[in-house]
């Protein structure tokens, strides 16, 4: 039997069909358009924001790709660790004297600080290289207007100052592995970089930047407010005196 | 309440945008000054537009299709239809509301002739009318947005999209029943609708 709703489904799709034919019609005048419109100059105000908003929107996407990078990162850290510490308790159990000198570069990244720990695992309790204590490591490199004003040293903590006469400040340090580093990431950029070979990260906020790093056996930061290229050229240039 | 995503999520969706920009953006221009007749006041315009079909950029099937082109001439043209009208404070209420939602019951179909074949006869007359009352039934019924994207889409509230479509139906309604067919034109821009 035939209903009101029956009545309304088929005007629904008479409506289509009188919106299709409306469209058609339109899009005549549309096209027509095209010749009229060569008579109104267009701004180039109006090429320069559309630009802009796609540069915008491609930054937005970049910025969520970090975000969830950073994330994995977080993740594949925590699974690391697991199998890390799985493993060394199994072969704790299974060898009887068994050296192991395991160096990791673990990063947490907390909601304020990031934590940086250079750890070396010795399972027979050996002590960390003394004769490193008397050595330092220096950059070959230093960017062109600076120079050496000062140095610190506290037990294998070593501290190099270089200025220029603008007063601003690179601070290269060196210390053992097993030093632990605060730094402060909130509302920073962390990258993770490679210094010939060796893990560390670049940490950016606002105009001061930290290039750390950590071979077996050191860490080093280089502090500024210098570019990231600089900063990589002082690192890799570091030599043994 | 206009509410504006204003965020591509993918590359597609950008190459999409920029593809309906480089075609289209000397028409929406066109469309704009041709009813406000004003460089700043277009450029607002054919801004607002873009970031209103960043909205509908998924449902963009093909840039050259009919339903594309549509959607952005409708979208152009309402969004400087309103700017002109906020620009002459223009606060007319449309007063028949009450009057046309007394009477939203349809005839039988049996009582009403439908000729398919004279369907864009009827759509044209429908326009001819009323363009915004062909425009409104195309977004409800052929491209399938809902009302408060179709508000989006004029620039209307959500309240004048349903009073808009009961009048588009009752004056299709009116056309259906008539046995007259008389000689149209197509209407064209709507500076005179303003």
């Amino acid at each position: 039997m035939k209903s009101e709703h029956d009545d309304e489904k088929v005007l629904e799709g008479y409506y289509a069909y009188i919106g299709k034919h409306h469209v058609e019609n339109s899009v005549k005048v549309f096209d027509d358009l095209n010749e009229k419109r060569s008579c109104t100059a267009y701004p180039d105000e109006l090429h320069s924001w559309f630009n802009a908003y796609l540069s915008e929107q491609i930054k937005k996407e970049q910025r969520n790709k970090d975000r969830v990078r950073m994330s994995t990162f977080s993740k594949r850290v925590a699974v690391f660790l697991l199998i890390f510490v799985t493993g060394i308790a199994i072969t704790t159990m299974s060898v009887e004297a068994f050296r192991v000198k395991i160096f990791n570069i673990v990063t947490e990244v907390t909601e304020k600080y990031t934590a940086i720990h250079f750890t070396e695992n010795d399972l027979n309790g050996a002590s960390s290289i003394m004769a490193q204590w008397d050595s330092y490591y220096e950059p070959q490199y230093i960017p062109k207007g600076y120079a050496l004003v000062d140095a610190k040293g506290s037990g294998t903590l070593k501290i190099m100052y270089f200025s220029n006469e603008s007063n601003d400040r690179i601070e290269f340090s060196q210390a053992s592995i097993d030093a632990n580093l605060q730094v402060d990431t909130e509302g920073a950029s962390i990258e993770d970089i490679e210094i010939n070979g060796a893990a560390g990260i670049f940490v950016k906020k606002e105009d001061l930047s930290i290039l750390l790093w950590a071979t077996d056996k050191k860490a080093f930061y280089i502090l500024g407010t210098l570019d990231k290229e600089t900063f990589l050229n002082i690192a890799e240039s570091i030599e043994l005196k | 309440m206009l509410i504006f995503l204003m965020h591509l999520d993918t590359k597609e969706e950008r190459d999409t945008l920029e593809k309906l920009y480089l075609k289209y953006h000397n028409q929406m221009f066109y469309i704009a000054h041709e009813i406000l007749k004003d460089g700043h006041e277009s450029q607002d315009v054919v801004q607002t537009a873009i970031l209103k079909m960043v909205n509908y950029i998924d449902r963009i099937d093909s840039v050259d299709s009919d339903k594309t082109k549509f959607l952005i001439h409708t979208i152009v043209k309402n969004t400087a239809i309103d700017l002109y009208r906020k620009r002459k404070r223009n606060t007319v209420v449309e007063a028949e509301v009450f009057e046309d939602l007394q009477d939203t019951k349809n005839l039988p179909l049996e009582d009403m002739v439908i000729k398919l074949g004279e369907a864009k006869i009827i759509s044209e007359k429908l326009a001819e009318i009323k363009a915004e009352y062909a425009d409104i039934l195309a977004l409800k019924y052929y491209h399938e947005f809902d009302d408060q994207e179709i508000a989006e889409i004029l620039s209307i509230s959500h309240e004048n999209v349903r009073v808009r479509l009961v009048r588009a139906k009752k004056t299709l309604k009116k056309l259906m029943l008539s046995e007259k067919s008389t000689d149209y034109t197509y209407g064209g821009l709507c500076r005179n609708e303003i």
